[in-house]
């Protein structure tokens, strides 16, 4: 049986006048506050008049605000939707459409850009007290409801949208603040975008139900991530391989990150180079794995391991390795990784497709096998480019390059770029003369900045072999 | 053509991965933004790179595509540092 959990979970580790967000070089925001904005915000949805568990769009920057709309969407009864302020319109009005948008809560200078009939809940407008207006207390939660429902990439060329329930993402942010043994002592740095899964569970979520302070920033830059660690004595910083790489390229002497406890990665492997290097620097990090769908799964140590290792399952997470028979591995024996978990989500909005298998595990399209009881990652079996910890389907932004006038055939694919991340790859095959410059320009209007082609190279044709799926890796090697 | 804008241009093909043909036409151009998605993970790679070269640093506020996207713009942007530094 679930646990009564009440909306007051959210942030019960706060004493009301404790900050709970505080943004750097900008406000600093106390749970009295942050309460009445989310209570505001809370109200104005509530005037909307919407059917109830409609899902909220929340079109902000890490901020104070965009955890306040968290918390509104919560309170309301409704799903909270966090979207990327770098989506296209074109992205955004899909979005829209196919989750069924009830509104979407932004700031006043991103209103316009909303597409007709969707309804604008701004942020930063004026609005007079609401008699209802007072704390969250005592309100429950339904753990069954859906809570947040978070975009990932698709294999079919469109974005998916994974939902959650309560249950689930609660479950997996006290699980991974448990393995963790996060306190209200700790303080956060969120810079992981919130409408990234790992941003959202684990620099938003995870802190508040620790009671542990949030420092935000609404965009990376490797020296100021580095003054805010330091200004705000962080304790805990949730990041990914590029954001270490770049770190390590600026950090000397002057830095004092001593009060910095755990340092966690997400999104894609660190190589064993960038782990090297960081260890040398006294920065030992501890790689987490997991998925939109699945939430975290594992969490390593922090002692040296081997490529791909990512540590043993948090309990109450099962992960099963099976053949390709779908027969179980043996000991030893490499598999695809197979999941059972209560963190685990619904299903994709908007599809059918059968997403469990029948005995109700999820598979998660790496191939990884045990050993000494730790899971280690060999690989992907699908296509996804993995940019800086983001998947981008290749598909999506061939379709989007091949609606473009005079382009007969596109193939994309992620190529390993000088960092050891992936880089998007575009050969197009043209009728006409077709510049790069054109073809950005097209793809701009189309595509959010971080599935934009970084290479792209014209040829006369494209082999049939090479369209396949395996084929396209091969393209970048 | 200035030493600086020589100097980015060799980093910015060589840490792009430009083609021989995409370097021509940046080389003619100066537009960055025409060849290649100026994102933000281009753009703090790009950023590093220079102030380790140059021994300068970028305010944050000013580091944005219309700058990074700009070869002249981003010369005449770090000369302006080092003079200044």
């Amino acid at each position: 049986m679930d646990p009564v959990i009440t909306l007051e979970d959210l942030a019960s580790g706060f004493a009301e006048d404790r900050e709970v967000v505080v943004e750097h070089g900008g406000r600093r925001v106390t749970r009295n506050v942050l309460e009445a904005e989310a209570s505001r915000l809370a109200d104005k949805i509530a005037a909307l008049g919407l059917p109830p568990a409609q899902r909220i769009g929340v079109l902000l920057p890490n901020s104070a605000d965009s955890v306040a709309s968290v918390l509104a969407v919560a309170r309301s009864g409704h799903c909270c939707l966090p979207l990327s302020t770098g989506l296209t319109p074109d992205e955004l009005a899909e979005t829209v459409e196919r989750c069924k948008v009830g509104a979407i809560v932004c700031r006043a200078d991103q209103a316009p850009a909303l597409s007709a009939g969707v309804k604008a809940i701004v942020v930063d407008e004026e609005s007079p007290p609401s008699p209802e207006t007072g704390s969250m207390t005592g309100q429950k939660l339904d753990p069954r409801r859906a809570f947040v429902c978070l975009s990932t990439s698709g294999s079919t060329g469109r974005p998916k949208f994974a939902e959650r329930t309560a249950r689930a993402v609660l479950a997996n942010s006290r699980r991974v603040a448990k393995a963790l043994g996060v306190t209200p002592a700790d303080r956060f740095v969120a810079v992981v975008p919130f409408w990234h899964a790992n941003g959202f569970s684990n620099c938003l979520l995870m802190p508040l139900l620790a009671g542990a302070p949030i420092v935000t920033m609404d965009r990376f830059l490797p020296r100021p991530f580095l003054d805010a660690l330091v200004e705000h004595r962080v304790t805990v910083v949730v990041g990914s391989p590029f954001i270490y790489r770049s770190l390590l390229r600026v950090l000397d002497v002057g830095y004092d990150l001593s009060r910095v406890r755990a340092w966690i990665s997400s999104g894609a492997l660190l190589t064993a180079e960038l782990d090297a290097g960081l260890r040398e620097r006294g920065i030992r990090v501890r790689q987490l794995y997991g998925s939109s769908e699945t939430g975290t799964l594992c969490i390593s140590g922090e002692r040296q391991r081997p490529p791909g290792a990512v540590g043993a399952p948090l309990p109450g997470v099962d992960i099963r390795l099976l053949k390709p028979d779908g027969s179980p591995c043996a000991a030893g024996e490499a598999g695809e990784v197979r999941v059972h978990s209560d963190a685990v989500f619904s299903g994709y909005v908007g599809s059918t497709d059968a997403v469990f298998a029948e005995d109700g595990s999820y598979k998660m399209n790496d191939r990884a096998v045990f050993e000494k009881g730790e899971l280690r990652l060999l690989g992907r079996s699908d296509a996804m480019i993995n940019v800086a910890g983001v998947k981008v389907d290749p598909e999506e932004v061939r379709a989007v390059i091949e609606k473009m006038a005079g382009v007969r055939r596109a193939l994309v694919t992620g190529v390993e770029n000088a960092t050891g991340g992936e880089t998007v790859k575009a050969r197009v095959v043209a009728d006409t003369e077709l510049s790069a410059g054109d073809l950005l320009a097209h793809c701009r209007q189309q595509l959010a900045e971080y599935k934009l082609p970084r290479i792209i190279e014209f040829s006369d044709h494209i082999p049939e072999d090479l369209m396949g799926k395996s084929a396209r890796r091969r393209l970048g090697d | 053509m200035s030493e600086t804008r020589e100097t980015i241009l060799n980093m910015v093909c060589e840490q792009v991965g430009l083609d021989e043909e995409a370097s021509k036409t940046l080389r003619s151009r100066g537009r960055l933004d025409e060849l290649t998605a100026v994102d933000s993970l281009l753009m703090v790679d790009l950023v590093i790179s220079l102030e380790e070269r140059f021994g300068i640093r970028f305010e944050p506020a000013d580091i944005d595509p219309e700058l990074v996207g700009d070869i002249s713009r981003l010369a005449d942007y770090v000369d302006k540092a080092v003079r200044e530094s």
